[in-house]
């Protein structure tokens, strides 16, 4: 008997997550979509079809200045969380070479930042930026003499604030990819090195860093996007102020609906935040390695 | 409308709570009143009273509701609750009444009562409250229920409003205007303590509570036609005196820079209660977190007094609060909704410690005896609900925007008003 | 160039003592094999050589001068991992010339000195390419252009051919011996292929559970073993092994029974009387239908084509005969077998140590007695 053509076999198998992706994922999308070729309302029955919520976007003055804030952010935290988890990934690799304890408390540690909710995270560092007297940071600066600082009240400040909260929290996820991307490169490639007289520099620039690169680009995709995304975070430290100088493209989206009421209008911010990921995945796709020739 | 988020929880909670019922079923999760009743109403309410998740709350609504329905022989309400997403509920509540599949009668958010006012849905209530009831409404309560043909066409059972909060062994005397108000803060920042907080952050707080110094001076955030003129003519002076004050405040030292940070009623409420603050400007309802909050005698020392203004007859103050407002035809309905309204005005606020909304109501429940009351009442006199306007929202997030942006020294005040008028303009073009 | 000498040098891992103290002198130039089975501490032995782990005790020296306290990369050996240890992101010439990056020459010069290794190795037209465009004997020739570039002291191998097929490692056996007679380095040469360290050691070092079991020339290790252990690690197949009697005052060796004159230039020693154990190599065992020698049973044969070898059974104990390629002999079958005991080792069956070695350099005939 002649066996089933995989191809036919396949489908009743992929339609179960095929129809959930498409009720869950895609059709939310379009509906996004639709919406942003509207003039919808939130609390407005009657909608028409209009190209207004896109065209009114160009030359927006807030558009512009969220934009930038969203530039600074995304690159700052993503800049941020690669370094940091890298620090730490490489922390922990040595530690567990040098068969030091701990390492697994370490690593626990820092996902429990992970898994904390955005938004509680941004009510923690809030706490812990506050200015007020009894501020958690500005107080142990004090303690040690030094000025307490207006974390949240400065624009410029703000904008560093709400970075190093979402570098805090993403640092595990990059910490988590490059570890195990250290963990693969081979011992033996540091003995060679050692054996050539490397130094510790000579070793991270020709060995870990060359073999981290394609864990770095996919890190940096994901958490680019992710950040992107995030609002949350800074919705709860700063709700995009002082003024606008933490609104970021997801939170000004965010606010255009649920505060504004302009349901089109922040479909079509959306948009302009999906097009944003997919051109920087694009980007950064084409930068992966293209596998063995 | 603050405490209602703050008890947002709570209505979750109560929502998944089993139903409060009466020895003799008389009250369900779903009805009050025998249910083979001839007559039925329906009600849309929000969680915090009857099916209050507070035991004690609930048992008293229930009686409340006991007595009323007792007195309406022949009609039964059926209950229909609201969740705590209140815009989303409210949109609800003019999409289904348009569709024909409305309540008889609903709990509506003052703030959202011009929209319902403006689709026409509200039917007249006039017929069952004596003028001397309507007379007796606070001015800005009574402007709000009346619809254009001079009908009252709800009842705004509770308010809220925003005063000064003091620390009267920093601040023994409340200051009356502007100008002391900078003086005493000045005196109390002299000590190393913050003079006076209040909200500047992003959040709808800060634009409504500094709404008040705008509002104070006879500014208005829209023409008789609904668009926005604060930025124009003598709004525009009105405006800029406003953020002015809020400038002097910060540039003197009076307030910290870091207000501009604060976008929540509970960052003022844990400052006073730290003693790091000498005032603030907060709402009516924080009294009784004060004295549920602090030790007795720290408590003691914090006094309320109506918002100063720019000179001594001249305040405001923003007020919000709920209504009750029938949605139906039948005027026998329409009765038994006012009925309801009233029982929710009248000894509802008694017993929830709610502000009514008739001067009469203060004299009237021994609830209401505190002089913190006195202070309220008096202040209510200038309140000012926010314009029943769909562009509010967006004139409110540009406030907040403002206030940010001027206060942190990003921007002077006369460019960021140009700023967002044109962007008040902008959504308004796109309305 | 530098002689070698490691003495006393122990390592432990935790609880786990995986070299208790080893000893051992390699004269400049030499290349020394160190074979064992696997988890007998050669390549710990080796890697603490290179400095890559720490001896628990002992030392090391190049040329006399201890060396102990110098990062590997301070002592000037050169090391070919078993999987080459390539840089993947660096060319071939760049890897080749990864050791000179400090070295006080010009761009001119590293790349002359690259040039010459690669010519030496016939690598020059895989300069430009990447690691992971070549192949495992590729791999294997830039590994080693990238440890001889540098001139190192002592040349360190470990395991470097177990990742080639078998036709890539015999060539590349001759390639690495060929490169040692042009650039003659002591060496350091760690493996479990006992045909590697036949073929290319100068001497071969013997190690079992961290302890050197002999030290000889390939010839010595095979023919003259010290220890049961060596004679049946040794050879393929392994060393027979037969359980004797020694008389030497009838000049017999009795074996089941079977007697046997004992070759006169045995030493006269009383130490070899009564019991001993007998080794001899498959070649050294031959049969016949009837003549005399040992009964034994026909187990099974395996035709190699250059010979035959016949595996039997002698009173439970197994055995093997190399014999002619046309040998054929059905499974049951009974033989006699015929001992050369001129090449015969004699072990004392408690300590396992030998007794008895013949001289390997000797001929056969055994006319010449071992001194």
């Amino acid at each position: 008997m002649q066996r089933e053509q995989p191809g036919r076999a396949a489908l009743p198998w992929l339609l179960p997550s095929f129809l959930l992706l498409a009720l869950f994922y895609l059709y939310p999308v379009f509906e996004a979509l639709r919406l942003a070729f509207t003039d919808a309302r939130l609390f407005d029955a009657t909608t028409t079809l209009s190209l207004g919520s896109i065209t009114g976007l160009w030359g927006s003055a807030p558009l512009a200045t969220v934009l930038r804030n969203t530039l600074a952010y995304t690159l700052g935290s993503v800049l941020g969380q690669l370094a940091l988890g890298l620090c730490i990934a490489l922390l922990v690799v040595r530690a567990e070479r040098a068969r030091l304890r701990g390492t697994l408390v370490l690593r626990t540690i820092v996902l429990a930042a992970w898994v904390i909710p955005a938004i509680a995270n941004g009510i923690i560092w809030q706490l812990l930026f506050s200015e007020a007297p009894f501020g958690a940071i500005n107080s142990a600066l004090r303690l040690i003499g030094l000025a307490p600082v207006a974390w949240l009240s400065d624009p410029g400040n703000a904008m560093i604030s709400a970075i190093l909260a979402t570098i805090w929290q993403g640092t595990a996820y990059s910490m988590i990819l490059l570890y195990a991307a250290l963990r693969s490169i081979d011992q033996s490639l540091y003995e060679a090195a050692a054996i050539d007289n490397a130094t510790g520099f000579e070793r991270f620039w020709f060995i870990t860093l060359p073999h981290l690169r394609p864990a770095l680009l996919v890190n940096a995709i994901l958490i680019m996007i992710m950040t992107l995304n995030m609002f949350d975070t800074v919705l709860a430290l700063t709700g995009g102020g002082p003024g606008r100088a933490t609104e970021v493209l997801s939170l000004f989206a965010y606010n255009t609906v649920f505060r504004g009421f302009e349901l089109g209008r922040g479909a079509a911010l959306s948009l302009l935040l999906l097009v944003i990921s997919l051109v920087l995945t694009v980007c950064l796709t084409l930068l992966l390695p293209k596998g063995r020739k | 409308m603050e405490m209602m988020r703050s008890s947002m929880l709570l209505a979750l909670l109560a929502a998944a709570a089993p139903g409060v019922t009466s020895a003799e079923e008389l009250i369900t999760r779903n009805r009050v009143g025998p249910s083979d009743a001839e007559n039925a109403l329906t009600f849309r309410l929000t969680a915090f009273d009857l099916y209050s998740a507070d035991a004690a709350t609930a048992a008293a609504f229930a009686e409340m509701f006991t007595v009323f329905i007792e007195a309406n022989p022949g009609w039964r309400i059926d209950t229909q609750l609201q969740t705590g997403a209140i815009a989303q509920e409210q949109a609800r509540i003019i999409e289904q009444t348009r569709a024909g599949r409305g309540p008889d009668c609903a709990m509506i958010d003052s703030s959202q009562l011009a929209t319902f006012k403006d689709a026409g849905l509200l039917a007249p209530m006039t017929a069952f409250f004596t003028q001397e009831e309507i007379d007796d409404l606070f001015p800005f309560v009574r402007e709000g229920v009346t619809d254009a043909n001079g009908d009252i066409v709800a009842l705004w059972w509770f308010t809220d409003l925003r005063v000064l909060y003091r620390d009267t062994t920093l601040v023994p005397d409340a200051p009356q205007t502007w100008a002391e108000l900078q003086k005493a803060a000045l005196s109390v920042a002299n000590q190393g303590l913050e003079g006076v907080l209040f909200n500047a952050g992003r959040d709808e707080a800060a634009a409504f509570d500094w709404l008040a110094h705008f509002w104070a001076q006879g500014g208005e955030l829209v023409d008789a036609s609904g668009r926005p003129s604060f930025f124009e003519g003598e709004n525009r002076d009105k405006f800029l005196n406003a953020v002015q004050f809020y400038v002097d405040l910060v540039e003197s030292g009076a307030a910290p820079r870091r207000v501009t940070s604060l976008a929540s009623y509970d960052d003022l409420l844990a400052s006073a209660a730290a003693g790091s603050t000498g005032m603030f400007i907060g709402g009516n309802w924080m009294y009784g977190q004060i004295q549920n909050t602090m030790p007795a005698e720290q408590a003691a020392n914090w006094a309320v007094s109506e918002l100063p203004g720019p000179s001594e007859d001249t305040r405001a103050t923003g007020t919000g609060g709920w209504t009750i407002a029938a949605l139906t035809d039948d005027p026998a309905k329409v009765e038994i909704c006012a009925g309801i309204a009233r029982l929710y005005a009248g000894p509802g606020n008694a017993y929830q410690g709610l502000l009514p909304t008739s001067a009469s109501l203060y004299a009237e429940y021994e609830a209401f005896a505190g002089p913190e009351f006195e202070v309220f009442a008096r202040a209510l006199e200038n309140g000012r609900a926010r314009p029943g306007v769909p562009i509010y929202p967006e004139i409110s997030e540009q406030i907040q925007i403002l206030l940010g942006n001027v206060l942190s020294g990003s921007a002077t005040p006369e460019a960021a008003l140009d700023a967002a008028a044109a962007e008040v303009m902008a959504a308004f073009e796109r309305l | 160039m530098a002689s070698l000498e490691i003495k006393r040098i122990a390592k432990t891992f935790g609880a786990q003592s995986v070299l208790p103290g080893i000893s051992l002198e390699v004269p400049d130039k030499e290349f020394v094999v160190i074979l064992g089975p696997s988890g007998c501490g050669k390549s710990t032995l080796l890697r603490i050589v290179a400095g890559l782990e720490i001896a628990s005790a002992g030392s090391v020296s190049f040329g006399g001068a201890p060396v102990d306290h110098l990062s590997p990369g301070q002592r000037n050996v050169a090391m070919v991992f078993q999987n080459y240890a390539l840089y993947p992101h660096l060319s071939v010439a760049a890897n080749i010339g990864f050791g000179l990056r400090r070295a006080t020459l010009s761009r001119k010069e590293k790349r002359a000195a690259v040039q010459e290794i690669a010519r030496l190795l016939e690598i020059e037209s895989l300069l430009d390419r990447r690691p992971s465009e070549l192949s495992g004997g590729q791999r294997q020739r830039v590994a080693m252009g990238r440890a001889i570039i540098r001139k190192p002291a002592v040349f360190l191998f470990d395991e470097p051919l177990s990742n080639l097929d078998a036709r890539l490692r015999l060539q590349m056996r001759a390639e690495i011996r060929a490169l040692h007679r042009k650039l003659p380095t002591t060496t350091l040469y760690v493996t479990h292929d006992q045909v590697e360290a036949m073929t290319m050691a100068d001497r071969v070092v013997v190690m079992r559970e961290g302890r050197i079991e002999q030290i000889g020339t390939p010839d010595e290790i095979y023919c003259a073993p010290q220890s049961i252990f060596v004679a049946q690690f040794i050879g393929m197949p392994a060393m027979n092994i037969v359980s004797a009697r020694l008389d030497r005052s009838n000049s017999a060796l009795t074996i089941a029974g079977e007697r046997f004159a004992m070759p006169e230039f045995w030493p006269d020693e009383k130490a070899l009387d009564g019991e001993v154990t007998l080794g001899l190599r498959p070649e050294h065992l031959s049969l016949s239908r009837t003549g005399a020698g040992l009964r034994a049973n026909v187990d099974q044969i395996e035709p190699m084509g250059s010979e035959t070898l016949v595996y039997l059974y002698h009173h439970g104990t197994r055995l093997c005969a190399r014999t002619p390629p046309e040998t054929r002999l059905a499974s049951g079958s009974e033989v006699k077998l015929g001992l050369n005991l001129n090449r015969a080792v004699l072990f004392d069956p408690v300590t396992q140590k030998a007794l008895y070695r013949p001289n390997p350099y000797e001929s056969t005939t055994g006319e010449t007695q071992w001194k």
